[in-house]
């Protein structure tokens, strides 16, 4: 029973999503969902447990062999994440509670929920699957779910980025499924440790077959991670989309696809085959790349939603730059720092979501003076920024300290410089919002505005999960690092 | 309601006298006690209150409360605000009072073995809390400096908008002060430093004016660029050894090759920007000014220590098993920069006309003779106790007489409104203590004998003299040099005086009215210091700098032989202080008149015009490059751009450009998002083809 776990979770959140169109009610579907995702979060933080103590196990559906069935891996990273996105999908949710009054028809939020729990089911299952075909059915039902969560507030400005987003990532799914037919045509295997297996001694009789499999795939994941050339779609989705959606698109369907990306490097090709052809290279320039680009973009952005994601993109560079180490202590870094941007890029939009929210602000200047109409949403803002900044006390300073030193340890030192240059950009682009909303103005014309609880409930969970990642790494190190292990087999 | 402040006035004047009265009285039990314990207690007290201190010092939460106190009196200090106008103010004055007292307590059990608290699960790699006679030094004058401005600042503050935020973050950066001090490794150490830039940005900025915004945002810059440069070296260190605890890195100066003169090089600059060393002191006189003085008296009297602290706890480590000669060319390194930066905050000081700024390049100046006390610490080696000594004397002097003149250009301020000092004059007149004071801390700053100034000044003068003698005969220039700076700093403070006190009184100061002396009590009780320090030179060296730096494998006979045993008003040393009063005379005498005070500096000599003057053009030329026409910036924004002066707008034209970058790059592809990725796709498939062809 308890071993079926994972497969109950994906189908409640299935039937969520299916009876969604059904119920008319918003306050009911809001407690189906609220009791759905506890029931998720409390379910996997027992199975991680489980996992902690018994070791990993796999489940066959339908009793097939592995060659042709499906097979789900449950192990220390899979449940560190689903954990991870169960929490921060409830904490999302309770904001979304009091949230969703705003740019909503109101019969649609209903919907709403059930394509979000669409996405859960998608990102659930991409991160349990042990199969290469299994990956990429659960990124298209991502990529739906996710085109019909932006376009779901219904204006001009939504359309067209559900559309440029559906075109991308559609050329990105279909050069995934390209890649997954050449490793097919090579090992005539799905599952990846068959794959994994019978890769290992043919690789260098088809160096072309296997190249153009790591190009294909490696573009695709990397049009939906948005790794820098690729980003283009993201600054319009994640800014026209409703705050609560940007928060888990930036926080962690970006993320996810790095995690597949790593999951496809240890466990599909394996280091051996991934350093004969240079990919780590390959990688870390593109990453260096985003980094700089993505924080040089983020500049000259004059809407703050839009800057966010830009900030997005060139934090996805951090993450792929410490995949590409490609070692133990890299893959601590990434977890690391996946963690640590979710918390505090979610924090960032959903407070620019109170500001929309109350003010329907958005342009950067519209900022100045905003402490003293929303002081608390402001003093959030600011402690998220400095983590994006590197100010210890911050997950972010912990997230790039272990970046630093794993780029050191394998004597990489001039990539910490593009670590530095990136954090003094950002410190270039977050500081003047912060300085000129709680200096640019006089105390004269100040009237709080007051958040609802739930939303501030919502957002101080997150600060407290920033700061406690920030100052007690140690308590989740430990997790972490288990799930880097079990990832990269060390 | 304007008899009700009056009374509330003047019962803070009664109880705060009251409270200073005790405080002074503590001091002299203290230091009785630091001299010989058998003046005033005997053994049994004695051994009570080392029984006490022992326990105090097992405690983690002594820690705590010396870093916890200064935010909990201000939270007490907003709860009480509704209440009573004097008690919240004194609430300050009495946690402080609290806190000296915890300080002193622990004096007996620190002079026997350092304390040390371990937090491991902290910050991954885990943090440390130590506190020896290094730190305590440092704490006991931070905690008595605090004290007495509070003091001042009750006053001060009045007249001041936004008191409550004022305090909150004077506490909060005490509080980061304090906790550097007690840092027990390097990532400690760092964390504090951090916190301290950013609650100290909230003082700079506290009149919300277009100068005080540029200044503190120029501090915030240089500060977070710091804190990164620090973040390399700290990672690098890690790195190699595995451990940032002070006393683990002496093998890195060992290591081969040029990594540690990297590392050494990353922390100087580091601490070197809160310091306010030569190329990276940009901020300090733009910042310090601007603050409130009673800040200002704070931030140059302890806070930019606080870079000097970092960079001894690091050197003094560093240097520990270096007998061979790595430690040296830090060391001559150091002195240079020391010599270039006293050097030009001496010339700039003589040049200001704004009481506050004119104070602030000083202080510029004065770190510079800190720097080259560490540098001939570094060079000599195991000889070097002077030079360490006299750096260690200097921060302490320093402190106490910089932070004084703050209070006094402060008071002069409040009372007149005037900064710029050609417009004040004969003010002894009316401010006769004000004018006392400022007297005697001049005298002290530009090292008259029998003021506290002159203490240090000789030991750093025998410092150099002997880096000449026994390391390189080079450093007889910077002897020179060392006397050509003194000889300026007398001028500049005869200038300070003259101006403000002497000459004619200027009419719209005639009825002036003195009013509310309570300012006056803390000013007076640290004067009295610097005469006492200046009168009895050797008790400070004696019982609090040696014990400070007994842990170390120096040179003792040569040290006390250097320190204690010379004669500080022997005749060589009087003539060399009357040839530098002379020669100070003499420059102040023609300075005046020949009108040299009113050149300015030409402004491409400033260093902020010569580093972004160069990057705006870049940026301004690349704009060029990627949009020829000016297409995607609005006309008038490009003209702004073009005509104001490329100093202040580097961000701007880096924000046009990037701006510019984004908008041509998203129109390239927005027009073929798709052809451009099949194309891409296909391109990177063939090269990583090829690629692998050929591999």
């Amino acid at each position: 029973m308890i071993e079926q776990l994972p497969i109950i979770q994906m189908v409640a959140l299935l039937i969520v999503a299916l009876v969604s169109p059904f119920i008319t009610s918003k306050n009911v579907m809001k407690t189906i969902m609220l009791f759905v995702l506890l029931g998720v979060f409390i379910s996997t933080f027992y199975l991680m447990i489980q996992v902690r103590n018994q070791g990993e196990y796999l489940i066959h559906f339908g009793n097939y062999t592995r060659s042709i069935g499906i097979e789900f891996k449950i192990d220390a990273f899979n449940t560190l994440f689903t954990l991870f996105i169960s929490g921060f999908a409830l904490l999302v949710h309770i904001y979304s509670i009091g949230y969703l009054k705003h740019d909503f028809h109101q019969k649609q939020i209903p919907e709403y929920y059930g394509l979000l729990a669409m996405l859960y089911f998608g990102m659930f299952g991409l991160l349990y699957t042990n199969d290469l075909f299994n990956t990429y059915v659960f990124i298209e039902i991502l990529s739906i779910a996710t085109c019909a969560i932006i376009s779901v507030a219904r204006k001009k400005r939504n359309y067209m980025a559900a559309f440029r987003y559906l075109m991308l990532n559609e050329l990105g799914s279909l050069s995934f499924l390209m890649g997954i037919a050449l490793i097919y045509m090579l090992t005539g295997a799905l599952n990846m440790t068959l794959i994994f297996e019978r890769l290992q001694s043919s690789y260098q009789l088809y160096p072309v077959n296997v190249t153009l499999a790591i190009g294909l795939m490696g573009i695709g994941l990397a049009i939906k991670a948005a790794i820098f050339p690729f980003h283009e779609w993201l600054p319009d989705a994640h800014a026209s989309a409703p705050a609560t959606s940007s928060a888990l698109l930036s926080g962690i369907m970006v993320k996810l696809y790095l995690l597949v990306m790593a999951k496809l490097i240890f466990n599909v090709f394996g280091l051996e085959v991934i350093t004969f052809l240079r990919v780590p290279f390959v990688m870390a320039f593109f990453a260096g790349l985003a980094m700089i680009m993505g924080s040089v973009f983020a500049l000259g952005q004059k809407d703050l939603k839009r800057m966010l994601a830009y900030s997005s993109v060139a934090q996805v560079g951090y993450i792929l730059l410490a995949l590409s180490l490609m070692s133990e202590i890299g893959l601590t870094a990434m977890l690391l720092y996946i963690f640590s941007h979710a918390l505090l890029k979610g924090l960032l939009f959903l407070v620019s979501g109170s500001a929309i929210f109350y003010k329907s602000v958005r342009a950067l200047k519209d900022f100045e003076g905003f402490a003293y109409l929303m002081p608390l949403s402001m003093v959030f803002f600011t402690i998220s920024a400095f983590g994006m900044i590197g100010i210890p006390g911050t997950s972010g300073f912990i997230a790039k300290w272990q970046l630093s030193i794993a780029f050191l340890e394998n004597g990489m030192g001039l990539y910490v410089i593009l670590i530095i240059a990136s954090g003094i950009l950002n410190a270039i682009y977050y500081l003047p919002i912060i300085i000129s909303a709680f200096l640019n103005k006089e105390k004269a014309d100040m009237h709080i505005e007051k958040l609802p609880f739930l939303m501030l409930l919502s957002t101080s969970l997150f600060l407290v999960g920033i700061l406690a990642l920030g100052i007690f790494p140690g308590w989740f190190m430990p997790f972490i690092e288990a799930a880097a292990s079990s990832l990269g087999g060390f | 309601m304007i008899k009700k402040e009056k009374l509330g006035f003047y019962s803070f004047t009664i109880q705060s006298t009251m409270i200073s009265v005790l405080m002074v009285l503590l001091i002299g039990v203290f230091i009785s006690y630091v001299i010989d314990p058998n003046i005033l207690f005997n053994e049994s007290i004695q051994e009570s209150l080392l029984r006490v201190s022992n326990q105090l010092s097992s405690s983690v939460w002594t820690l705590f409360s010396i870093i916890g106190l200064p935010i909990l009196s201000v939270i007490l200090r907003a709860a009480l605000e509704k209440y009573s106008l004097t008690l919240k103010d004194e609430i300050l004055l009495i946690t402080d009072f609290f806190m000296v007292v915890l300080v002193m307590m622990l004096y007996p059990s620190v002079i026997q073995a350092p304390i040390r608290f371990v937090f491991e699960e902290a910050f991954l790699i885990g943090v440390s809390f130590q506190l020896n006679m290094l730190s305590y030094t440092f704490i006991l004058l931070a905690v008595l400096m605090w004290f007495f401005v509070m003091m001042y600042a009750h006053e001060y503050m009045k007249k001041e908008n936004h008191n409550r935020r004022f305090f909150v973050f004077l506490s909060l950066s005490y509080a980061s002060t304090l906790a550097i001090f007690l840092a027990g490794d390097l990532l400690a150490l760092f964390i504090a430093y951090e916190a301290l830039t950013i609650m100290t940005y909230m003082l700079v900025v506290h009149n919300q004016t277009e100068e005080s915004i540029d200044a503190a945002n120029e501090y915030l810059f240089l500060g977070i660029l710091g804190g990164f440069v620090l973040f390399v070296a700290l990672a690098l260190i890690y790195t190699l050894t595995g451990s940032l605890m002070f006393d683990q890195f002496h093998d890195l100066l060992l290591a081969p090759g040029i990594t540690p003169y990297f590392i050494v090089g990353l922390l100087i600059l580091g601490f070197g920007v809160k310091a306010g060393m030569y190329p990276v002191h940009v901020w300090l006189p733009k910042a310090h000014p601007v603050a409130p003085s009673p800040a200002s008296a704070l931030l140059s009297g302890i806070m930019i220590k606080v870079g000097v602290f970092g960079l001894l706890q690091t050197l003094i480590y560093f240097y520990i098993p270096v007998s061979s000669f790595k430690g040296s060319i830090i060391g001559e390194v150091l002195i240079w920069i020391g010599m270039i930066t006293m050097t030009l905050g001496m010339l700039f000081a003589l040049l200001q006309s704004n009481i506050k700024k004119l104070l602030a390049y000083s202080s510029v100046s004065q770190i510079g003779y800190i720097f080259m006390g560490l540098g001939v610490f570094m060079v000599l080696g195991d000889k070097g106790g002077v030079g360490l000594t006299g750096a260690i004397y200097h921060i302490i002097n320093h402190a106490l007489f910089k932070g004084l003149l703050f209070m006094v250009a402060g008071v002069v301020i409040l009372r007149t409104h005037e900064k710029n000092m050609y417009e004040l004059g004969g003010l002894y007149k009316k401010l006769p203590i004000t004018a006392f004071i400022s007297i005697i801390a001049s005298l002290g700053m530009m090292g008259f004998p029998l003021f506290n100034g002159y203490v240090s000044k000789v030991i750093l003068h025998h410092a150099i003299v002997e880096a000449a003698t026994y390391h390189s005969p080079v450093y007889y220039v910077a002897e020179w040099i060392f006397i050509l700076v003194s000889a300026g700093t007398v001028a500049t403070f005869i200038k300070f005086n003259y101006f403000i006190f002497f000459g004619p009184v200027k009419d719209k100061f005639k009825d002036l009215q003195i009013k509310r002396r309570s300012v006056y009590m803390p000013m007076l009780v640290i004067t009295l210091s610097t005469i006492l320090i200046g009168l009895f030179p050797r008790f400070l060296s004696e019982s609090l700098i040696l014990p400070m730096i007994a842990f170390l494998p120096l040179d003792e006979a040569f040290t006390i032989h250097g320190v204690i045993d010379i004669s500080y008003f022997a005749f060589k040393e009087i003539v060399l202080i009357s040839g530098i009063w002379a020669l100070g005379i003499f420059t102040f005498y023609i300075n005046l008149k020949t009108k040299a005070f009113d050149k300015k500096f030409p402004e491409w000599l400033n260093l902020e015009f010569i580093v972004l003057v160069p990057l705006s053009f870049l940026m301004h030329g690349l704009l060029n490059i990627i949009d020829p026409k000016h297409e995607s910036v609005s006309m008038d924004d490009y003209k702004e751009l073009k005509v104001t002066n490329y100093k202040l707008t580097f961000k701007d034209h880096l924000v046009a450009f990037s701006d510019t970058l984004n908008k041509k790059y998203e129109g390239l592809i927005i027009q073929s998002d798709a052809l451009i990725y099949a194309v891409f796709l296909t391109v990177v498939s063939i090269v990583m083809g090829l690629f692998a062809l050929f591999s």
